[in-house]
């Protein structure tokens, strides 16, 4: 825990210098997620590492709300939606390829750093630039609805596979730094941090709810949330989740398929590396 | 047996007479408004009253989101509060300058960059006479 204030106070410091700063090496990522990793499994002992596919429902501190949720995966409120994400996956351009045609990693290993541009691939920035080649018209709420069900039904297909996001080039470093930077960085009228909530104070509660622990965020994603159900619009993107965090902190949401959340996706997708996917998710 | 009963009845009483001594003109028993009370009542009453209903309002302070606060009694299915933050009791023999306090609730990342706590008077969450009220009730559970 220690180590982790201090990598705090450290990633404060390195906002005064990061002009001048270099960019993080291979090795200190992996030591990065080592110790993160190893703070939540010692933080919950019994709950191994596959287990953060759950999210909060893994947490021992969530036990008696589990029920609930096993419950309701008896029978899951996604299914007939999946069955739609199948469909609107298989209906055919007007080119007569398809979303098969596309050229798509495996989804355990997005976002993908792209040397040429500098850039980060997201499933959600593939899909569109597939969609746009093809003459097709690029969808265009990444945050939700058809989007979110289009990835929901291709990264199923990779459900269990452990998360692998390379992170071996100079460029990704920076991304990476920009991402845990923004992880750990306090913000909003709130003055918090991702990092203070799902880190520090994961598994303890805020009134009546449990806060989940950031290891295994996003391996579930895209979920099916019972709070957006009540609006008619049960899907989210990651993206569409920390807009919501930002304004839960009082501070003003990025662009979904922004820069900032890019690199936020980047970092939490590389601190998850080994945990399986386990796509959709319901989530409260 | 009889000795028993007495004493438990001697010490129930004790508990009913330091529970309307010991908090002051808040402690008038059972009468620590809820959220809907608040409304009505937080207008009209001392600041001790006003500063509960700041602490216990979400939109306002909010406090019961991280800290447990111990009053008595506790108002019949109000919920209880989180456990991100140490529980508020003793707010007095722990905080025996109100000035401490009062900068503690004003800006907690003055004496600790790192605490999960926002800075309710630097980022003007709320207004200092509503810190101020807040202070009041502290120093009086």
């Amino acid at each position: 825990m220690k180590k982790l204030v201090s990598l705090a106070v450290g990633m404060g410091m390195a906002v005064l210098t990061a002009s001048t700063a270099q960019a993080i090496s291979e090795a200190e990522i992996k030591n990065d997620i080592a110790e993160f990793q190893g703070f939540f499994l010692k933080r919950f002992p019994g709950v191994a590492l596959e287990d953060y596919v759950d999210g909060v429902n893994a947490l021992p501190q969530y036990a008696h709300r589990r029920a609930n949720w096993e419950l309701m995966m008896d029978f899951p409120p996604y299914e007939p939606e999946m069955e739609k994400a199948e469909e609107e996956w298989s209906a055919p351009f007007a080119n007569g390829k398809g979303f098969d045609d596309c050229d798509l990693a495996p989804a355990n290993t997005y976002p993908v750093y792209d040397g040429a541009s500098d850039d980060l691939r997201t499933l959600v920035a593939d899909l569109n630039a597939c969609l746009k080649a093809n003459g097709e018209k690029p969808i265009k709420n990444v945050k939700r609805g058809k989007m979110a069900r289009l990835i929901a039904h291709y990264k199923s297909q990779f459900n269990d596979e452990p998360m692998a996001v390379d992170f071996s080039a100079a460029g990704a470093q920076a991304w990476y730094e920009k991402g845990r930077q923004f992880y750990w960085a306090k913000r909003g009228q709130l003055n918090f941090s991702c990092a203070d909530c799902h880190v520090t104070n994961s598994g303890n509660s805020v009134r009546g709810d449990v806060l989940s622990a950031g290891l295994g965020h996003g391996v579930g994603f895209p979920v099916y949330r019972t709070k957006w159900s009540m609006s008619g619009k049960p899907w989210g993107t990651t993206h569409r989740r920390y807009g919501g965090c930002n304004k839960q902190v009082r501070a003003s949401p990025f662009k979904a398929q922004g820069t900032e959340y890019k690199a936020l996706e980047y970092y939490e997708a590389i601190m998850n590396t080994g945990v399986p996917l386990k796509v959709p998710s319901q989530r409260q | 047996m009889l000795k028993l009963k007495t004493a438990v009845v001697a010490f129930g009483a004790a508990i009913v007479l330091a529970a309307t001594a010991g908090y002051g003109p808040a402690a008038q028993a059972g009468d620590w408004p809820t959220d809907k009370q608040c409304k009505k009542v937080a207008k009209d009453a001392d600041t001790i009253i006003k500063g509960w209903c700041t602490a216990i309002n979400r939109k306002a302070g909010n406090c019961l989101a991280c800290h447990q606060a111990m009053v008595n009694p506790w108002p019949e299915g109000f919920p209880v509060g989180g456990n991100i933050a140490p529980p508020l009791v003793a707010m007095a023999a722990r905080f025996p300058n109100r000035d401490d306090l009062r900068a503690q609730v004003w800006d907690a990342t003055a004496k600790n960059p790192t605490t999960s706590m926002p800075p309710f008077g630097r980022h003007k969450l709320i207004s200092e006479e509503d810190i101020d009220n807040i202070v009041d009730w502290l120093l009086s559970i």
